[in-house]
């Protein structure tokens, strides 16, 4: 989790993610956010996000991003 | 038979009666003979391609969904080490792969000859000439098929989710044909995607009065906005617009706002009817508008517009072209150059530009449409190279947080997009000619110069428009702070309910434009 927490940091540092819970409906992470964010998680976790997958309701919060990757691991 | 027209409502009424007649496992297949009936008499032997791309989706994707199916099965049988695993889910993903490029070849090939063909030899011809040639190719005269940028998109949606496994390919042929020519959705949209409408397309649907009152009452306010505003607009913008060389100055500005409003008013309301009469089956479309005029940047701009084409094209096109291999290289390539920082952004780039290529030709076979594509791009990416500025500049101007400063942000970006539509109607080169004339020979005293009363608005179309106008604009307000407009209509007392529906109704059918030349079946956005 606090790997995943140091990447959103890179991409945006003034936000709370521990807590923060409508990162995608707030509009903190756009559309070019989320690229890099997808970006630095292949890089970092070595999982590919398949598009179905990135949706508000799993980008919406750290701790929801967290637990996709840890499913997409588990997959491989 | 188009969505505004006596023989569409004469439709819809006997739909509506057989449907709640019907047993409730037939009602799915009424909706279909429906659709299909409503598409022969609106595109005749054009029906064939909706029925090819229905077909040839279907096929693929259960055939996509078999290997699925059938590698799963024959790897749980196997005592295989875990990277022996990943190479042949490698080779299997491959295989279907295949089969998903074939399908999308195939249905967007068709969308291209048949939407571009025109184009590519009109700029052929162009080219013969400059060059002097004498002959040129003859233009084809083929028609479009009704609808078929946006069944073809919902299609070929449906193909990538099952490639990617989001959901099981439909078993049923004429289910999935439902789903591509549900008649309300055929002709403007919105795009829909499976997994949000298969539930409520196929499901038995109890009569419910509800469902009725809601969906006319939202048909209702669509007609108004179509009607009152749009098609009251409409003749007055379009001689402004085409004529720069007579509407300049302050005109200009008068064209933007109210190409604008014209628009806005036109597509949302046939969407409102749309949405309406698919809930009167109960069946409840996603919304293609979140109040797009509230928005502080273009970026939710685009997020609250055309709402179904934009996460399409973000779903489909800028995530896996900006993290294709293409853009990887493209990255590696450019970082050598600019450093590791422009490397990180050029798939962003790149990804951008391709999406807002596709959502300008989509609009339209003309230079006009590439170019506002490119202009949106380059806003959109230099107000995210702007990031950084921005969060500063509210960190160190309190007052930029303020209430009153959101006004001005929404103001603002209405401006921004009226003036990148300028890029739809005028040449690329007046968009620069007019907005500088606008800027510098704009006076209010040129609407009283004789140009005005050629417009044909006289002080009863403007008073109907400008009623129009605030109602669009109240309800905005209203739905913007949360509140359900037609549930909190629907709980107000008997008398002052109805006395609503019955003043909207007069609204529609005394204020809005009939009569001799008037042709209501022309959505802007039937055109696609």
């Amino acid at each position: 989790m606090e790997e995943l927490i140091e990447i959103l940091e890179e991409i945006n540092p003034d936000v709370d993610y521990r807590t923060e819970k409508h990162l995608v409906k707030s509009g903190i992470l756009t559309s070019f956010e989320m690229v890099l964010l997808l970006t630095r998680i292949s890089e970092e976790f070595g999982v590919r996000i398949p598009p179905g997958k990135i949706v508000p309701e799993i980008f919406d919060s750290a701790e929801s991003i967290y637990q996709m990757i840890e499913e997409l691991e588990e997959e491989n | 038979m188009l969505l505004i027209s006596y023989g569409f409502g004469l439709f819809l009424a006997a739909l509506v009666l057989l449907y709640y007649l019907v047993p409730g496992r037939f009602q799915w297949v009424l909706l279909l003979a429906a659709s299909y009936l409503f598409y022969l008499i609106g595109g005749g032997i054009y029906i064939l391609y909706p029925m090819a791309t229905t077909v040839s989706t279907w096929l693929l994707a259960r055939r996509i969904g078999r290997i699925t199916r059938q590698s799963k099965e024959y790897m749980r049988k196997q005592e295989w080490t875990r990277q022996q695993k990943k190479e042949y889910q490698l080779q299997v993903k491959k295989t279907q792969r295949r089969w998903m490029i074939f399908g999308l070849a195939f249905n967007f090939g068709i969308l291209a000859v048949l939407k571009y063909t025109n184009f590519v030899l009109g700029n052929v011809n162009g080219l013969l000439r400059v060059f002097g040639a004498d002959g040129e190719f003859a233009l084809a005269g083929w028609l479009l098929p009704l609808g078929i940028s946006y069944y073809t998109f919902q299609s070929m949606g449906y193909l990538i989710d099952v490639y990617y496994r989001k959901y099981e390919p439909e078993k049923s042929l004429a289910r999935f044909a439902l789903f591509v020519s549900f008649f309300p959705q055929l002709t403007a949209g919105p795009i829909g995607r499976y997994d949000q409408m298969n539930e409520e397309l196929y499901a038995e649907h109890s009569f419910c009065s509800e469902n009725l009152r809601l969906g006319f009452e939202r048909m209702l306010w669509g007609y108004l906005k179509k009607l009152v505003v749009a098609d009251r607009l409409g003749p007055a913008v379009v001689t402004v617009i085409s004529a720069p060389e007579v509407y300049d100055g302050i005109y200009v500005l008068l064209g933007m706002i109210g190409y604008t409003v014209w628009m806005y008013a036109d597509f949302s309301g046939g969407i409102d009817i749309v949405l309406g009469a698919a809930e009167m089956f109960g069946i409840h479309l996603a919304e293609n508008f979140e109040r797009p005029f509230f928005s502080r940047n273009l970026g939710e701009f685009w997020r609250r517009w055309h709402i179904s084409l934009m996460t399409w094209l973000r779903e489909y096109i800028f995530y896996p072209v900006s993290m294709s291999r293409a853009a990887k290289k493209l990255s590696e390539l450019t970082g050598g150059f600019f450093g590791k920082e422009a490397a990180r952004k050029i798939p962003v780039y790149f990804g951008s530009v391709v999406v807002w290529l596709t959502a300008g030709i989509w609009h339209g076979a003309s230079w006009n449409f590439v170019a506002w594509g490119m202009a949106n791009c380059i806003v959109m990416l230099a107000s995210q190279e702007c990031a950084g500025l921005y969060r500063a500049y509210h960190k160190r101007f309190s007052f930029s947080n303020a209430k009153g400063y959101r006004y001005f942000e929404m103001i603002r970006t209405f401006f921004l997009f009226a003036c990148l539509e300028m890029f739809e109607y005028y040449s690329f080169g007046n968009v620069f000619l007019m907005f500088g004339n606008m800027v510098s020979t704009a006076r209010f005293s040129q609407l009283f110069d004789g140009r005005w009363s050629a417009l044909g608005l006289g002080r009863a179309d403007l008073l109907a428009a400008g009623v129009g106008i605030l109602l669009m604009f109240l309800v905005s307000v209203w739905q913007e702070k949360g509140r359900h407009v037609r549930r909190t209509i629907e709980e107000m007392p008997w008398l002052l309910h109805y006395g609503f529906i019955f003043g909207m109704c007069m609204m529609v059918l005394i204020v809005g434009v009939y009569g001799h030349g008037y042709d209501a079946s022309q959505f802007i956005y039937n055109q696609f």
